[in-house]
């Protein structure tokens, strides 16, 4: 039986294998594609169905971004990143244990310290100062847990995604930014972008079908400005103008590269694809990944399937003998 | 294989034939086999950190601290990856080796293994420039042949990452036998791996591999070994280079400008015949120096 605090369980290829197909595995992939699915076509200020549940989470983010407001960064001599993003990580922990136990009702509340794993491990590492894709892997597995629970259901996922993960995303550019995080584990000119992936795969499902604006519509300065308040994507390829300097074609090849692709749904398909095999296939990302209770390092959905197949095969077998 | 002409080729960043990079890269090998895990380098000897693909910030770089024909260089490892000129960049320093094994010298970083160059880039960048793996298998057969650490003058050691908890005199690595892919722990691991922190003694690295290492296993290990300084890389610097330790330990790194956003200046420590120590530092070679030729195509996730 899993044990309640997750743990990192992906430490060999044969670990890397198994993860694979882990219900685990499953689970996010499967949770990922509905998130997308459910805000396509959506712009930011969709009026949503916020719960309680979901105003809650949205209300801790803010807390934290005012935390980052009461702490400045320092002048402690550095290498690079700023010292004082181990004073705010440092304070996010004191408020932790509160912060933690509000999340879910008491019925679910043994799966706290689950949650609390994931939550606390969504924003950066404090010893390195940095930050990467794995983190906002650890704030997607958060949002999960709500789901498995039944504490969040099918009518939330919008607002999860167009305000929950929205806010998530500004909280964690703040960090980068007035912290000076260094992206970890970047794969530079090769990569999708240094800090975040998913905003792109969610972004491309708003855009769907859109009217007027297409993948190369954010080489407009006029339009990014314009509909960077609205769409995910947007304001993703406007970050990145904030905090790069030459040329978008130079810094961000794959990206550019990406404008070229007829359609939104073309974008948001090949993200998915993307995603599955250059963050959730790669042994210095999921090194990082915890298991627990609700995203288990077991193949049980695997060995069912197996079981319903074999037995599939045997009816199929008396059926075929019979009619001989 | 006219190493001259290779030089000449992967001067001005373009790239010579598959053929001709197999000759260089078996002939590199013939030279860096017969190479101790531990270089002893002579000064002087100018000292340099990560590169990670940045051809044009190198050529600065020799701009700044003088032709590689004619100075001593050591270069920490890393070489490949992220940037858009690993091949080059790795070749080059390559030719200038074979050109004049005792001028240039040439560690193994972290990133000069199978599995690191098949996440970051240096391998996707092979098969876009060569249609296949095979120029990425002969590097990667290089880079089992690198040396790991150097010690110059007696009294400053240069490894790519850090420490490990298993080496505790420079004799113990010479007993490592260091050709083979990087593994994922062990000695050979931790020293590309490691880095040092605020703390006295050992910790968990939040990297999953190598440690962390403090103030006391620093001085313990230069004072055993005789050591004034310990120069390592692997870690980016705002200001291109950092003391730790009251100056016995130094980060050095030598890409500017880094993701092209992190508005860092890049540095190289020329270490003097008496071993006298100068820091001299260096931006990103400007936009007229860039040329940026590597054209991507729509990655296959989009076809």
């Amino acid at each position: 039986m899993e044990s309640n605090i997750p743990a990192k369980r992906i430490q060999s290829s044969e670990d890397l294998k198994f993860w694979f197909h882990s219900d685990a595995y499953y689970y996010l992939t499967q949770w990922i594609r509905l998130l997308s699915l459910k805000i396509k076509q959506l712009k930011n200020s969709e009026e949503c169905k916020i719960s309680d549940t979901v105003q809650n989470i949205l209300n801790i983010l803010d807390q934290l971004s005012n935390l980052i407001d009461e702490t400045p960064p320092d002048n402690q001599p550095t290498r690079f990143g700023n010292k004082a993003y181990r004073t705010w990580t440092n304070k996010l922990l004191k408020k932790s244990e509160h912060i933690i136990t509000s999340f879910l009702p008491e019925k679910h509340s043994e799966y706290n310290s689950e949650l609390g794993v994931y939550f606390l491990d969504s924003f950066g590492n404090s010893r390195r100062i940095d930050y990467g894709s794995g983190h906002e892997i650890n704030f997607i597995c958060f949002l999960f847990c709500f789901y498995k629970l039944g504490a969040i259901t099918d009518e939330d996922l919008p607002a999860v995604i167009l305000k929950v993960f929205a806010k998530y995303l500004q909280v964690a550019r703040k960090l980068q930014t007035v912290y000076n995080l260094e992206p970890a584990g970047s794969h530079g000119v090769w990569g999708l972008d240094d800090f975040q992936f998913l905003p792109y795969y969610f972004g491309a499902s708003q855009l769907i079908d859109h009217k007027t604006l297409t993948p190369s519509s954010i080489h407009d300065k006029t339009l990014l400005k314009e509909n960077s308040g609205e769409y995910l994507y947007f304001r993703a390829i406007q970050y990145i103008h904030e905090i790069k300097t030459g040329p978008f074609f130079e810094h961000s090849p794959i990206l550019n590269e990406i404008s070229n692709v007829a359609t939104w749904s073309k974008v948001n398909s090949g993200l998915y694809k993307m995603y599955l095999d250059e963050v959730l296939s790669k042994y210095p990302i999921v090194q990082h990944c915890y298991f627990g209770k609700l995203l288990p390092f077991t193949d049980e959905i695997r060995k069912k399937r197996e079981k319903e197949f074999k037995e599939s095969r045997k009816k199929e077998e008396k059926i075929v003998k019979k009619e001989k | 294989m006219d190493i001259d002409k290779v030089i000449e080729v992967l001067s001005k960043c373009q790239t010579p034939s598959e053929y001709e990079i197999k000759q260089l890269c078996n002939k590199a090998i013939e030279i860096l086999i017969e190479e101790a895990n531990v270089l002893r380098i002579v000064p002087p000897v100018t000292i340099c950190g990560d590169i990670h693909g940045q051809f044009f910030d190198l050529v600065e770089l020799f701009d700044l601290g003088g032709s590689p024909f004619e100075t001593n260089y050591l270069f920490m490892g890393d070489f490949v990856d992220r940037g858009y000129y690993s091949l080059e960049t790795f070749l080059y320093l390559l030719a200038l080796k074979v050109k004049n094994p005792r001028r240039i010298s040439i560690l193994r970083g972290n990133h000069e293994c199978r599995q690191i160059t098949k996440v970051y880039g240096f391998y996707l960048e092979c098969v876009k420039k060569y249609g296949n793996g095979n120029v990425w298998r002969y590097c990667t057969e290089v880079f089992d042949h690198l040396s790991l650490t150097a010690l110059i003058g007696n009294s400053i050691f240069s490894v790519h990452g850090g420490l490990s908890p298993s080496i505790k005199t420079i004799n113990q690595i010479s007993l490592i036998n260091r050709k083979q892919e990087l593994p994922h722990e062990g000695p050979m691991s931790d020293m590309l791996w490691s880095d040092p922190e605020s703390i006295q003694n050992w910790g968990m690295s939040p990297r999953g591999a190598g440690f962390i290492f403090g103030n006391e296993v620093v001085k313990n290990f230069n004072r055993t070994n005789g050591l004034s300084l310990i120069t390592r890389a692997h870690q980016l610097c705002m200001d291109g280079f950092q003391y730790m330790f009251d100056e016995s330990l130094v980060t050095v790194w030598s890409a500017p400008n880094y993701f092209y956003r992190s508005g860092n200046i890049a540095a190289i420590l020329e270490i003097g015949e008496n071993l006298t120590r100068q820091f001299k530092t260096f931006k990103a070679a400007p936009k007229e120096k860039r040329i940026v030729k590597v054209k991507m195509s729509i990655p296959k996730y989009f076809l």
